[in-house]
Parts: C-alpha cells; structure tokens; sequence
C-alpha cells in the first residue's frame, strides 16, 4: 500500500507534536518543518508529499514568503497547501488550496485533510 | 437833570468800566482809572501810545482793520498787561464826531473779562480731559487739554506735567508742550528731594514752589547749568495732590525770563492742578481696574491653556508665551527638574525683537549653588521679586570662580538689560519641580508685590497641572500594565491550550473508533467527556482576554460583508438555547424575516451572545426577551430581562473594563463582556444603550447602522 505524506510546517513544537499524533492516527505519515525556509530543505530532500499543511507566522520564514519562494518551483506548486491561521482574512488572501481557522478543531483539521489531500503522480 | 462837567469827569474817572479815548490818529488822549488799573500800568504811560501797543502785535492788526472801519461795534480783545498776564476784554468802540461831523477820534469802553475767560477755559479743558478719559484716551492726552489752556492763558509759558512713579520717589513726565525734549529727558526720573528743583521740591515739601529766578534760586543749584542750556530763567512749581493728600506728581511752569507769578496766575495754577489731580487720579482708577481685569484674565487664559490637555510638556511651553504676549513680560521662562535631577529651562518666549539674546538661554542647566534669581527661588522654596542690579551682575560675570551661575546665563541677563523680575518655584506637594521666571526690561515697568502675587497663582496653576500629568501618567502606566500582562497572558496561553485541546479531542476519537480495550474505554470516557466542556470554558476565557488585549491596542478592526442578518441571528440564539435550557431560563425571541445588511458575522454574534448570556446570569431565571428588526437602516437589538437590574449610578460602570455592576462573589466571568460589546457597537458606529431598576430587571438596546 503506497504511503500517504503530509508536510507540517508549524514553528510551536508541541502544536506540531499533536498534528503529527492526529494525522498518524488518520493514517498518515508525517515530515515536519519549523519554518517556511526548513520546510522547503524538507521538500528538496524528499519526495514529494500529498499535501502541506502551513502555519503562517513563523521566525525566520513566514507562510506568506513559504508560498511565494514554493511557486518558483514547478515541481511543487502542484500540491495542496492548507493553511492554519487564526486570522481568517489574511488565509484568505494567501494562495492557498483550503485553510481552517485556530483555535484549531481536530474535526475540522481531520475533513480539510481527508478532502484536499492529493496522492502524488 | 444836567449834569455839570465836573460831575460827568467824575463819572468817567471812577467808572468800573474801562474808558479809553483816542484822537484821530489812533494815539491815546485818555484813560480812565479802570484801565489803568486793569492793565496794571501808570495813566502817564498810555498817552500818545495806540492801543496796539498793549496786544499781541498779529492780534492788534485785526482789531485795527475792524476800528478803520469805524462801525459800533463789540470785540474780544487780548491786551498784555505790564506783569505780562493777559487781560480778555470786551471793547465797544464809538466814532467821535465834532459839531460839524468830522471825525475827531474814538472812544472805547472796556469791559474786564478775564475772570470770566480764564474761567471758561479751564472749565473747557476740563471737559476735554474727561471726555478724553472717558472715551479710553491716555494719560498724556488728557493732561495735554491742561497744558493747551494754561499756555493758552498766561504769556509765554512752557507748561509740563510730572508724575510720581511706583515708589513716590521719582518723577516722571506725564504730559508736556513747549518744553524742550532734551531738559525733559535730562530731568526724567529724578529723585525728589528739600533741594530738587523746583518740581522735586514741590513733590517733596508738598507745597507750590515759585523759583522766580533760577539763577540766584538755592533749590536749582543741582540743576542751574541744564536750566540755562535750554534758556530756562523761572519756574512756578505746584504739587497735584489726591484726595488723601498723597503727591500725584507736579504741575510746573517756565518761563524763558525771571518772573513771579500775579495773584491771579496763582489762582490758575491752582485751578489747573486740582484738574490734573482729579485726571491723574481718575486715570489711576481706570488704570488699576483695567489692569486687574487683565492679570484676571491672564490667569483665567493661562489656566484654560494648561487645561487644554493632559500632556503637560506641551501645555507648559504656551505659558511663558503668553506672559509675553500679554505684555506683563519682556522675557519669561519655566524650567523643570528633569528625570537626572538637573534643572533645565523648558519653554522660553521673549519680545521678537530679543530672540537672539534668548537663545542661549534654551536647555540652559540651572546651578542650584547660586544664590540669584530662580535657583535662589528654587533652592529656598520661596516666590520673589528684585530690581536687577547690573553691577552685582557685571561683577558676577567678571569673577566666574565664585560659584556663580553659568556665564552664559549671566551674559544673557546682561545683555537683555533687565531691570526688574519675578522668581517662582513650582512646587508639587511640598517637592520643587521647577521654576517660572518673569521678567522686564522696561525702565518703569518694576515688579511690585500685586505683580508677584499673579505669578504665584499662575505657578501654582502650572505646577498642578504637572501634578495632574504625572498621576495621569501612573494610572496610564497601570492600566498599560495590566493590557500587557492582559496581552501575553493570553497569547502564552492559547498556544499549549491549542495542543491541550486537540490532545483531548484525539483522545476522544481514538474513544469513539474503539481503540482501546472495553473495560479502559468504560473509564476513559466521563474522564474525557468531562474534560471538554472544561477547556471549551477554559478557550472561550482566552479569547475573551484575547479580544480585550487587541481593544486595549485599538486593534479591534471589523470583516464587514454583506450577509443575512435573521440568519445569523438564529444561528447565535440556537446555538445559545442550550444554555438557556440547562438554566431553565425561558428565551422569548422576534426576530423580523428577510433582514440583510453589511456586518462583521462574527462579531454581531458576540454582542448577541454577551448580551443574552449577561441577562441569562443576571435574569433570576424569569423570562428573557429578545428582539431583532430593521428601523431606517439600522438593525436594533433588545434584549431585557427581569432580574436584578442595577442602580442608575452604575449604569455607566458597566461598559468599562473588569467592572461589573454587582459583587462578583456571586457571579462567574472576567467582567468584560459589556466592555467588549460596546467596543464592538462603538467599532460598527453603533450605540449601545442601558435602562435598568434595581430589582425590576435590565433592558439593553444595540442599534448598529446597516449598509444594503
């Protein structure tokens, strides 16, 4: 059975601690990154994951910056980035395939993921 | 009757009125004893003489033209008597004509009119002078009106008019003509003394003084060779005294020859000076109101100004600005303790034309080790006014090892020439904070006691409202204090309760999916079920502190978009009906169909929900109502209830933070409920309203503007 890949960029560890643990639960394998500039090492080391899950204030990289430097390269602007902000109408304006608003529902964490994720070609 | 010539001669001679006989070649023939008498020469004296001879040459010219025409006629006339007084008269003059009608001479009969005349004129100049006054026209002016009648009435007089200065030790020039400007000035704020002149010993002995000839007087030795410079030879010197008797200055007259005065000239300068006095002394009174109404006036401003904001820096720097401006001042500072400890000069404004000496003077360091001016003030806690002595100054400057105040501060000082200020320490519950300092270069303007007592009070004004800045600042530091630990408490603690939260929920699905053996789940679950509701309550807090942290930083900004209003209104009550059912509360709501409009969703839920849940805990359980509707475009929302209500004094307690109307011993939450729902109404530019009773229950009315 192939292996489904998330990539979780969140700089608060013990938040990326959880996701990891839930996403595990749902069955997927997960690599993480603390930021944005980590986050694009973690891509260029791996093979491509099915989806991207993205904070977006963070040090040294932001989810912002993450997805500009991300549409320089071809190969991974074609995977699903869903953002976790708790600022709703900055997610909105950030290119981005879903988001879902903190304080983050593991419910509604879980659905964005099952729905957008996207197993690679 | 026929009257004998003996007996007409005796008339003639003895008349009262003058009698004046002339041939036809206008040469004297005769006069009677009264014109004699009037004129003040022997009869011998006038024979053979015309009568131009006795006036003012421009003067007989007319009169002789009006004779040659040899009508009867009345004329005013002006003859100079032999102590050179003038004498108004009314001359009527008659053609004598001989048997034959040929004209053999004039006769002229000669009323004295100069009582009447001199009289009138200083009832005129009288009149003028109040209607000067009266009109707000200065000093000078109206003691001019005094000086144009006498040189009017008495022959070759240079009238002036001195004036005692603060002291009663100076005169002055108030007012003068003819008077040549350089003995004025030479003359100006002389010292009076037994032996100053004549004017200075008139104010001194309070007594008129006649200094007939200058020359020989011993009262003008000090000032003989400046008489003579100007060709001074006499002059008639008479105090103006006020009413208590107290010297007002001194009316003085010269002459260009040695002179004493006639009775009836004394009898003028006593008219004149009682009229003076009583101008002077009107002008004081008008002086001294006007003055008061302009110190009130300066304090009145001075006060409004620091009462312009709390921001007392900047306050500050207007009031020296305005001392200047009002005139009280020539050059006036405040300087304040700064946060080291030194006195450093704040705010200074000057007259424009000392900008330049002034500047120096700005974030000049004030050396509390002298003993001058405002260190003095500010080291002894004491308010007081000086004459600057310039030598004490100079010295100052020219020893600089002494201890004495910065040079520059000195020089500056120098520079300005001042002659007189005002120190005051600005003191905040007995601690000096700084100082005001006023002061003036204006020979005559020297500060006095009433002066000081205007910058005490404008000191004090200042130094309360340092006082007030700074309790304004601690109270605004505590209040920062508390929106900081507000701010970090709840962004610090968002974070583990996020992972808290999913933890807890991951736990709970794992439950749910049945990952655990039956016999654990069977414990788990309540464990897990009760601990839901507690970070539900736990995450709802910090969003709440979240969202006071964001309105104590004004962050509160509002996601405006078009939406339907009925239904986010119900999705909020239904969402809320639960709570309202395990309190056994029942929930009345109208809310109108089909309302739409633009609004921050989130938001409008939060003032509904603020707002039921605050009736809800303070409803008593009896009914709560809830109505929505759209009036003129705006969504009004009312939600009442009838439980304990709260007094009118606490009605606007209740929207400020942490506050709550009643004890919270017996009620739960932060308090700030209200506080974020106005903050949310007042960001939609709404109005939130409140009427309650004590013990009848609350209703609160939300109207918030809606676009379509």
């Amino acid at each position: 059975m192939e292996t489904k890949t998330i990539l979780v960029i969140e700089d608060d560890a013990n938040i990326r601690d959880v996701l990891k643990l839930a996403l595990n639960f749902e069955g997927y394998e997960v690599l993480s990154a603390k930021n944005g500039k980590e986050g694009l090492e973690v891509l260029e080391n791996n093979s491509a994951p099915g989806l991207i899950l993205l904070d977006l204030m963070m040090p040294i990289m932001n989810g912002w910056e993450f997805v500009e430097a991300l549409k320089n390269r071809n190969i991974f602007n074609k995977i699903p980035i869903v953002v976790v902000s708790a600022y709703s109408e900055r997610a909105k304006v950030i290119d981005c395939t879903d988001f879902v608003v903190k304080p983050l529902e593991l419910e509604v964490l879980l659905n964005a993921v099952n729905k957008n994720f996207k197993v690679a070609i | 009757m026929k009257l004998d010539s003996d007996l007409s001669n005796q008339l003639i001679e003895n008349s009262s009125e003058g009698i004046w006989v002339l041939d036809k070649n206008a040469k004297t023939v005769y006069v009677n004893r009264a014109i004699s008498e009037m004129l003040g020469y022997p009869r011998e004296a006038f024979i053979g003489k015309e009568l131009s001879a006795f006036m003012n040459p421009s003067e007989a010219e007319v009169l002789k033209k009006k004779l040659l025409l040899r009508k009867d006629e009345k004329n005013d006339v002006k003859f100079i008597a032999a102590d050179k007084s003038y004498v108004w008269a009314l001359a009527s003059c008659s053609p004598l004509c001989d048997e034959s009608g040929e004209y053999v001479g004039a006769v002229g009969l000669i009323s004295d009119l100069s009582e009447r005349r001199k009289n009138e004129t200083i009832l005129s100049a009288q009149k003028n002078v109040f209607e000067i006054l009266v009109r707000g026209g200065n000093l000078t002016e109206a003691l001019n009106q005094l000086l144009i009648s006498i040189e009017s009435l008495i022959d070759g007089v240079l009238a002036s008019i001195l004036l005692m200065d603060e002291e009663g030790k100076h005169l002055i020039t108030g007012a003068s003509l003819h008077l040549p400007t350089g003995f004025s000035e030479a003359i100006y704020e002389e010292l009076i003394g037994p032996e100053a002149g004549s004017c200075g010993t008139a104010a001194y002995t309070k007594k008129i003084v006649i200094s007939s000839d200058i020359s020989t007087d011993p009262l003008w030795i000090k000032y003989r060779h400046l008489a003579e410079k100007f060709d001074l030879k006499a002059c008639w010197s008479s105090p103006i005294l006020s009413g208590e008797g107290k010297v007002l200055g001194t009316f003085a007259m010269y002459f260009k020859e040695a002179r004493r005065p006639t009775s009836a000239e004394l009898e003028l300068v006593k008219n004149i000076t009682s009229a003076a006095a009583l101008s002077i002394e009107h002008i004081h009174l008008y002086e001294s109101v006007k003055k008061h109404n302009e110190e009130m006036n300066l304090i009145a401003e001075a006060r409004l100004i620091l009462a312009h904001t709390i921001e007392y820096e900047e306050v500050l720097n207007h009031i020296p600005e305005l001392i200047v401006s009002k005139g009280f001042s020539d050059w006036a500072f405040i300087c304040l303790k700064s946060d080291d400890g030194v006195f450093r000069t704040k705010s200074i404004s000057a007259r424009s034309e000392l900008d330049d000496i002034i500047k120096p003077m700005q974030h000049l360091e004030f050396d509390l080790s002298s003993n001058m001016g405002l260190s003095k003030a500010m080291k002894e806690h004491i308010a007081f006014y000086e004459d600057q002595d310039m030598t004490t100054m100079r010295r100052l400057l020219a020893d600089r090892n002494d201890g004495a105040p910065n040079p520059k501060h000195i020089q500056a000082l120098l520079d300005l020439d001042l002659k007189s200020y005002i120190a005051v320490p600005l003191e905040v519950r007995g601690e000096v904070v700084g100082g005001l300092m006023v002061s003036s270069n204006k020979p005559g303007r020297k500060y006095r006691n009433h002066d000081l007592k205007l910058m005490i009070e404008i000191g004090r004004s200042c130094a309360n409202a340092i006082d007030n800045a700074a309790l304004y600042r601690e109270s605004k530091k505590s209040v920062q204090a508390r929106e900081d630990f507000i701010s970090i408490a709840s962004h610090e603690l968002r974070t583990p309760l996020t992972s808290l939260k999913m933890r807890v929920d991951l736990l709970s699905m794992m439950i749910e999916k049945g990952k655990f053996p039956p016999e654990v789940m069977q414990k788990l679950t309540p464990v897990v079920s009760e601990i839901q509701p507690d970070i539900q309550k736990f995450a709802k807090l910090i969003e709440t502190l979240l969202d006071i942290s964001k309105l104590g930083a004004k962050q509160l900004s509002l996601n405006l978009e078009l939406c339907d209003l009925t239904k986010v209104i119900h999705d909020e009550i239904s969402r809320l009906k639960s709570e309202f059912d395990l309190y056994q509360t029942p929930l009345i709501c109208e809310v109108q169909e089909k309302m739409s409009g633009d609004s921050d969703q989130v938001r409008l839920q939060q003032v509904i929900a603020n707002l039921l849940l605050n009736a809800l805990k303070f409803g008593n359980r009896k009914p709560v109502t809830f109505k929505a509707f759209i009036q003129n475009g705006t969504l009004m929302m009312e939600v009442k209830d009838q439980g304990i209500g709260f007094s009118p004094q606490d009605a606007e307690r209740i929207f400020k933070p942490f506050e709550r109307a009643v004890s919270d011993k017996h009620f739960g939450g932060l308090g700030l409920g209200l506080y974020i729902t106005k903050q949310i109404v007042d960001a939609h530019r709404g109005a939130i309203n409140v009427e309650s009773s004590l013990g009848k229950g609350t209703s609160f009315i939300v109207k918030i503007p809606i676009k379509h």
